[in-house]
């Protein structure tokens, strides 16, 4: 879809976390993270669209295709998920966990409702990316619990 | 477009280019940030040099992780931040051979347009521009 220009593909992603403090479950521990890729063809037309190996500023620069990374914003300030620390923001019906009745929470509400919306000029996009949407569990080294989710963009 | 009640204005300076938005309202006003696709469709430079004009915007990059993100201007207050033009995204592709050794006329606009996510957010729409300011070579402020 085109949106003032730009082409772009919006999508949402939500969780809650279970709360069984009986049993040491704490919603708190609990993360929802985005990790991207992106194929040979979007890096190679990426690199003659814009200059860079990658879809934006903020990611390595010799970061290869075909290989997840966490997703960032082009000043890497901001990330999906994250409850605390430099890249937590809370983005209203973008980035935020929340209590059950609503109201924002991002220390420990159970709930999580995030929604991108990859975004350029069209003649930006190539080849293409795939989000991966994972779920950690931060009190216990950040071990991946649950299954990902995908989204597959062909540009 | 109407106008947003703030006033904008720019400083260059080496390392890069420094906005100042100042809000003489008694309401703090929320304007986009830079790295999102709102704020990159929003903000703009405008060059002028030789008899040539150059727009430049941070739009040459697509954005992920795009989350419509805001700064606020506290009210009667101001904000800084700090630009950086020379980046790719604002200059992959452009020919600003005419630009680098001469005298640049700059100025920066903010143009914010009606959107559902400004709604949501209750980001200032409306248009403001800087005073113009001019620069003299060699315009690191310009180059990555």
């Amino acid at each position: 879809m085109l949106a003032g220009g730009f082409k772009n593909v919006p999508f949402v992603f939500d969780a809650e976390f279970d709360s069984d403090p009986a049993n040491g479950v704490f919603p708190f521990c609990g993360e929802i993270h985005q990790d991207i890729k992106w194929d040979t063809a979007a890096r190679t037309g990426g690199a003659a669209a814009w200059g860079l190996n990658t879809p934006h500023g903020g990611f390595p620069a010799a970061h290869p295709a075909n290989t997840w990374i966490e997703d960032r914003d082009g000043t890497d300030t901001f990330r999906y998920g994250h409850r605390r620390g430099p890249f937590a923001t809370a983005v209203t019906g973008g980035n935020e966990y929340t209590n059950a009745g609503g109201a924002l929470n991002m220390a420990s509400g159970p709930i999580y409702h995030g929604r991108d919306n990859p975004s350029g000029v069209p003649a930006a996009f190539h080849g293409r990316w795939t989000f991966m949407v994972l779920a950690f569990d931060m009190c216990n080294h950040g071990t991946q619990v649950g299954s990902a989710d995908f989204i597959i963009i062909d540009w | 477009m109407s106008a947003l009640p703030l006033l904008l204005a720019i400083e260059l300076r080496p390392a890069g280019l420094w906005v100042r938005l100042r809000n003489p309202t008694a309401q703090p006003l929320r304007v986009w940030a830079l790295a999102n696709s709102w704020g990159g469709a929003s903000w703009s430079l405008r060059l002028a040099a030789a008899q040539r004009e150059l727009v430049l915007r941070p739009t040459k990059q697509p954005f992920t992780a795009n989350v419509p993100r805001f700064m606020e201007v506290p009210a009667r207050g101001q904000a800084e931040f700090a630009m950086a033009p020379g980046g790719l995204e604002w200059i992959f592709g452009e020919d600003l051979s005419a630009f680098l050794n001469v005298p640049i006329e700059v100025r920066a606009v903010l143009d914010v347009a009606p959107s559902q996510e400004a709604d949501v957010h209750l980001v200032a729409i409306g248009r403001v521009e800087s005073a113009t300011v001019t620069s003299q070579p060699p315009h690191t402020w310009l180059r990555a």
